[in-house]
C-alpha cells in the first residue's frame, strides 16, 4: 500500500454568498491550492471525489460533474460523497485509499455548500432530511434538538455545567476572529452565550453553528512523488471511520459518539500515536456540546472530563490539544459538504507553519468530522513532512 | 410539502399508536419497530407483534424554542409555545427507548427520572390529514 | 315500543386540563351568558378524537375487558375533526380494537351522545358482545357571541354487554317534537348558530324532556321520587332547573356539578355527567338521565347502581381530572380554539 501525503489546500471565504455560484466557490477554493504548489497542472489530477449534502436541492444529482467542470477538469472520474455534515471527510478517505491502492497518483478531495440562498420554510425541512424522520422529526425537533438531549444527558450523568460548554463558542470566535475567512469575526463573551435566546434548551442561538455558503478542496499525491509539488507535504498517517444507528433513542448511550470513538480508535492504531501526542485538532463542533464530546470521543481527556477540560483552557492554543484554532463550526463557518475537508485545511495549514493562530512546532495533527449526530464520523491524523 | 407521506405515516402506525415492537422468538430481543432481521441475532421473520407498556421515565430531554421546530409544527408552537421533547425510557424489561414530545407539562418542569404515560394526541396536520400519535405527559395518578 | 335493557360492565372520562373562569371571559366582552364557573378547553394537540380515546381507553382497563371482545363502537359528537371520516375507526385503530367491530358514528345533534349509547344498547342487546360508547364534544361558536361563553369539552365513556355488570340500563325512550331550528351549525361551518328566541327554545326544550321523561316513568313503572341523582342537559347549570317541575323532579336531586365545572359539553354531556354520578352513587341507587338535541329530540333514561367501579391507580377518575387543573387566560383560549387565524 502506498503512504498518501497532501500536497496542497485551498478553501474560499466562509460566509453568505448568496450571489457565488457552487462553481464559483469551488474554483475560490482551488485557486488558493494553486498559491501553494510548484509544477501542476489541472491535468494532472485523476480522480475527484467531492462531499455535499446539495443541501437546497437545486444540484441533488451530479454535484461533482458541475464543479470538476469549474476547475477544467472535465472528464476525470468523479462522485459526490455524502454522509451529512461528514461527507468530505469521507470524500478525503476514498481520495487517501484511492492513492493507497495504486489507482490514482494524484487525486483532490472537496467539499461544496450552499445554505444562505434558500427559504427560512425550506432551511427548517432541510434541517430534517438527514436525521431520524419518523420518531425524532415527528416529535418535533431538527438537529439542534438533537444535540440537546445529549447536553441535557452529558450534564445529568457528569455534572457538566452549562458554561463549559458554551466556552467552546467564545474560544471558537476568538480564533475566528483572528481568521480573515471565517464567517464571523467578533468575540463573544461567555454571558453573552448564556443569556441568549434558546434554541433546543440547554443550547442557546449561540451554542449553534450558523448556515454557511462554502467550499475546500484539498490535493493529494502517492507520497513518491510529494517533493516534486511542494517542500511541505503533510502525510496522512492514520485514518479510522464509522457509523451508528441513525436515531439517538436506538444507541446504547447518549453522552458518546460511537462512531467518532470507533474512528479514533482506528486511526490512532494505524498511525501508532497516542492521543496525548495529537498537538493540535480540528473537531466538529456543529454544537458546543458536541466539541465537549470530541474531547472525549477523541481520547484527549478522560470521559466525563469534557466540561473540566474546557474549563481548564486546555483547548486553546497554549493548552494541552489547541482545538479549532480557525473557528472551528461555530464561527468559521459549517458549510455542510465543505466541512471534512476544510479542517483538513486548517491542520494543513497549521503543519506547514502557514495559520494565522500558529501553534508553534506542531507537527502531528487531528481531524474529527461528524455526520449528522452521529450516525458517521471520519477521522484523519496528519503528520508534517 | 409532504416529506412524510400518508403510506408512510400509515406503515408507522401500529408503533406511532400503540408501541407495536417485534419480539424475536429465538433470542427474545424485542425490536421497536418490528424488522426483517432481528437487531441482535439477526435472523430473518423471527418475531411476534406485542405491544409496549405506555409508561416509562425520562431519559433525557430537550425545550424547543423558537426556530428549531420543523416547519410543520410551526402552527402548534403558535398555540404551545416552548415544548418538550424526551427520550423515554420505557417501562418493560429491556427498557426500550422511544423519542416522544412531551405534553400536558411546563416544559421547564421537566426532570430525567420523571415517570411519565403514553397519550393520543395530535401530532401535526397535513395535506389536511390530521396525522395522530403517542405523546407521553407527567403521569396522572389517583390520589389514595 | 320495545325498551333498550343493558348492563354498564364498566366506565371512564377525560377532562382536559386547561380551564377558564367565567370571570376572564366576562371581562373581556362585558358580559357572560350561562351559569357556569368555569369549563374547559382542548389544549394545542387535542380534539374530540383524541379526547374520546382517552376516556375509551379508561373505560376499557376500568371494565377489565378485553379490546378483543368489542363488537360495535357509537361515537356521540356534535364537532368531529372531519365531516367525512369515521371518528369510531379512528377510535379503533389508536385502541387496537378488532377491525371486524362496527364503527358508528353519530353527529346529529347535541345529543348524539345519548343516540349513541341507546342505538349501540340496542344492537348489543339484540346480538351479544360488547359495546363500546364514546361522547366526546367541544363545540364552539363565533368569539363574539354569547351562546360561546359556556362551550366546555369533554368525553365519557361507557362499556356495555348482555352480562352482568356494574350498573343497569333499565330502559329509555326518547321523544322528538318538530321544531324549526334553535342551535345548528351548517355543513361547512364549524360555528355553531343560535336563532336567539329563547322562549321559543325554552318550550321545545321543556317539551321534548317533558315528553321524554313521561314516557320513560310509564315504560318502567316509576316514579320521579325514585331517582337519588339526576342529569338533565343544558347549556348551563341553570337551564335543566327550569324543567322540573314539569317532570316532577326535587331540586335537590339534580346534579349540576359537571357543567358547572367543565361547561356545555353537547353530545359529550349526558355521558359526563352520567360518569361523574356513577362515581358517587351507592349501590341500590337510581340515575336519571336526559339530553336533548336540536331538531328536536330528547332521550331519558335510567340507570340502576349495583356496584361501585374498582378505583384503578393508573385510571384517572373524574376528580382527578378535575383537580388537574391549569387555568388560561383569554389570549390563550383564542389560541387554543383558533378563534383567531393562526394561517392563511
Amino acid at each position: 500500500m502506498k503512504n498518501v501525503a497532501i500536497i496542497s489546500c485551498g478553501q474560499s471565504n466562509f460566509g453568505s454568498f448568496v450571489e457565488k455560484t457552487y462553481e464559483d466557490l469551488f474554483a475560490d477554493a482551488y485557486l488558493e491550492s494553486l498559491k501553494h504548489i510548484k509544477n501542476f497542472e489541472a491535468s494532472d489530477i485523476e480522480e475527484a471525489f467531492i462531499g455535499s449534502l446539495a443541501f437546497g436541492g437545486s444540484q441533488l444529482g451530479n454535484m461533482s460533474a458541475l464543479v470538476t467542470d469549474s476547475i477544467n477538469v472535465v472528464g476525470i472520474p468523479a462522485a459526490r460523497v455524502e454522509n451529512a455534515c461528514g461527507s468530505s471527510s469521507f470524500a478525503f478517505r476514498y481520495a487517501v485509499h484511492s492513492i493507497m491502492s495504486g489507482q490514482n497518483k494524484i487525486a483532490i478531495a472537496g467539499g461544496v455548500e450552499k445554505m444562505q440562498d434558500i427559504s427560512k420554510k425550506s432551511r427548517l425541512w432541510w434541517f430534517g432530511v438527514a436525521g431520524d424522520i419518523k420518531w425524532e422529526r415527528l416529535s418535533g425537533m431538527t438537529f439542534p434538538g438533537n444535540y440537546a438531549l445529549m447536553a441535557t444527558r452529558h450534564m445529568y450523568e457528569f455534572g457538566t455545567k452549562k458554561e463549559d460548554i458554551s466556552r467552546c463558542a467564545v474560544k471558537n470566535h476568538k480564533y475566528a476572529a483572528m481568521n480573515p475567512k471565517a464567517q464571523f469575526r467578533n468575540e463573544i463573551t461567555i454571558e453573552q452565550v448564556m443569556k441568549a435566546p434558546i434554541v433546543a434548551w440547554p443550547l442557546t442561538v449561540f451554542d449553534c453553528c450558523p448556515l454557511t455558503d462554502g467550499a475546500a478542496i484539498t490535493i493529494l499525491c502517492d507520497a513518491e512523488i510529494a517533493k516534486k509539488y511542494t517542500d511541505t507535504p503533510v502525510y496522512v498517517i492514520g485514518m479510522g471511520a464509522g457509523t451508528d444507528h441513525l436515531a439517538l433513542y436506538r444507541r446504547e448511550s447518549l453522552t458518546r459518539i460511537e462512531a467518532a470513538i470507533k474512528a479514533s480508535k482506528a486511526a490512532y492504531q494505524m498511525a501508532k500515536v497516542e492521543p496525548k501526542e495529537i498537538q493540535v485538532a480540528e473537531v466538529h463542533d456543529c454544537f458546543t456540546i458536541a466539541e465537549i464530546l470530541a474531547y472525549e470521543d477523541c481520547g484527549f481527556c478522560k470521559k466525563g472530563e469534557g466540561g473540566l477540560f474546557s474549563h481548564e483552557g486546555q483547548a486553546e492554543v497554549g493548552g494541552k490539544t489547541p482545538i479549532n484554532t480557525g473557528g472551528g463550526l461555530k464561527a468559521k463557518g459549517h458549510p455542510i459538504g465543505a466541512t471534512g475537508v476544510s479542517q483538513i485545511y486548517e491542520i494543513w495549514k497549521q503543519l506547514t507553519e502557514r495559520h494565522q493562530n500558529q501553534v508553534n512546532g506542531a507537527e502531528i495533527g487531528l481531524t474529527h468530522n461528524v455526520g449528522g449526530t452521529g450516525s458517521a464520523a471520519a477521522i484523519h491524523i496528519l503528520k508534517r513532512g | 410539502m409532504a416529506h412524510v407521506s400518508i403510506p408512510s405515516y400509515w406503515i408507522s402506525l401500529p408503533q406511532k399508536y400503540r408501541l407495536i415492537a417485534g419480539k424475536c422468538k429465538d433470542c427474545g430481543y424485542i425490536n421497536f419497530p418490528p424488522e426483517t432481521l432481528c437487531g441482535k441475532c439477526s435472523k430473518p421473520k423471527t418475531q411476534e407483534l406485542i405491544e409496549l407498556p405506555g409508561r416509562g421515565t425520562i431519559y433525557t430531554y430537550t425545550i424547543i424554542g423558537r426556530g428549531a421546530a420543523p416547519p410543520e409544527f410551526k402552527k402548534m408552537q403558535s398555540k404551545s409555545g416552548a415544548y418538550a421533547i424526551a427520550v423515554v425510557e420505557l417501562d418493560n424489561e429491556q427498557k426500550n427507548k422511544v423519542n416522544v414530545q412531551l405534553t400536558d407539562c411546563d416544559p421547564y418542569k421537566v426532570e430525567i427520572g420523571m415517570p411519565v404515560t403514553a397519550v393520543f394526541r395530535i401530532i401535526y396536520e397535513q395535506e389536511d390529514v390530521i396525522r395522530y400519535g403517542l405523546k407521553f405527559r407527567p403521569e396522572l395518578k389517583n390520589p389514595k | 315500543m320495545r325498551m333498550t335493557k343493558i348492563e354498564v360492565c364498566g366506565y371512564g372520562c377525560y377532562i382536559p386540563r386547561f380551564r377558564i373562569k367565567r370571570e376572564e371571559i366576562q371581562n373581556v366582552w362585558g358580559h357572560f351568558e350561562g351559569k357556569i364557573k368555569e369549563k374547559a378547553v382542548m389544549g394545542y394537540d387535542e380534539d374530540t378524537t383524541t379526547m374520546a380515546v382517552e376516556a375509551a381507553k379508561n373505560a376499557i382497563a376500568n371494565a377489565k375487558v378485553k379490546r378483543e371482545d368489542i363488537s360495535v363502537i357509537a361515537v356521540g359528537s356534535s364537532s368531529p375533526p372531519y365531516a367525512l371520516r369515521s371518528m369510531a375507526a379512528e377510535l379503533a385503530m389508536a385502541i387496537g380494537i378488532s377491525q371486524n367491530s362496527r364503527f358508528l358514528d353519530f353527529k346529529e345533534s347535541e345529543k348524539a351522545g345519548t343516540t349513541a349509547l341507546l342505538t349501540c344498547s340496542d344492537i348489543i342487546a339484540n346480538q351479544g358482545g360488547l359495546g363500546l360508547v364514546v361522547g366526546s364534544d367541544a363545540p364552539i361558536s363565533i368569539a363574539s357571541d354569547s351562546i360561546e361563553n359556556a362551550y366546555g369539552a369533554s368525553a365519557a365513556a361507557l362499556i356495555v354487554g348482555k352480562s352482568k355488570g356494574l350498573a343497569e340500563l333499565e330502559g329509555s325512550a326518547t321523544a322528538s317534537i318538530e321544531f324549526i331550528a334553535d342551535r345548528f351549525r351548517k355543513d361547512g361551518s364549524l360555528l355553531v348558530e343560535d336563532l336567539g328566541i329563547p322562549q321559543y327554545y325554552q318550550m321545545a326544550y321543556t317539551k321534548s324532556i317533558q315528553q321524554a321523561v313521561t314516557q320513560l316513568l310509564g315504560n318502567l313503572g316509576l316514579k320521579a321520587t325514585d331517582f337519588q341523582h339526576v342529569f338533565i342537559q343544558g347549556h348551563d347549570t341553570q337551564e335543566p332547573t327550569r324543567v322540573l317541575r314539569k317532570i316532577g323532579v326535587d331540586k335537590t336531586k339534580l346534579n349540576t356539578n359537571t357543567i358547572n365545572l367543565i361547561g356545555d359539553t353537547a353530545a359529550a354531556s349526558v355521558l359526563t355527567g352520567l360518569v361523574g354520578l356513577l362515581e358517587i352513587a351507592n349501590p341500590g341507587e337510581r340515575i336519571l338521565c336526559v339530553s336533548y338535541g336540536s331538531g328536536a329530540g330528547s332521550d331519558a333514561f335510567s340507570v340502576l347502581v349495583k356496584e361501585k367501579q374498582e378505583i384503578l391507580e393508573n385510571v384517572p377518575i373524574m376528580n382527578t381530572y378535575l383537580e388537574n387543573k391549569n387555568f388560561i387566560d383569554y389570549n390563550q383560549y383564542l389560541k387554543f380554539k383558533e378563534l383567531i387565524n393562526l394561517e392563511s
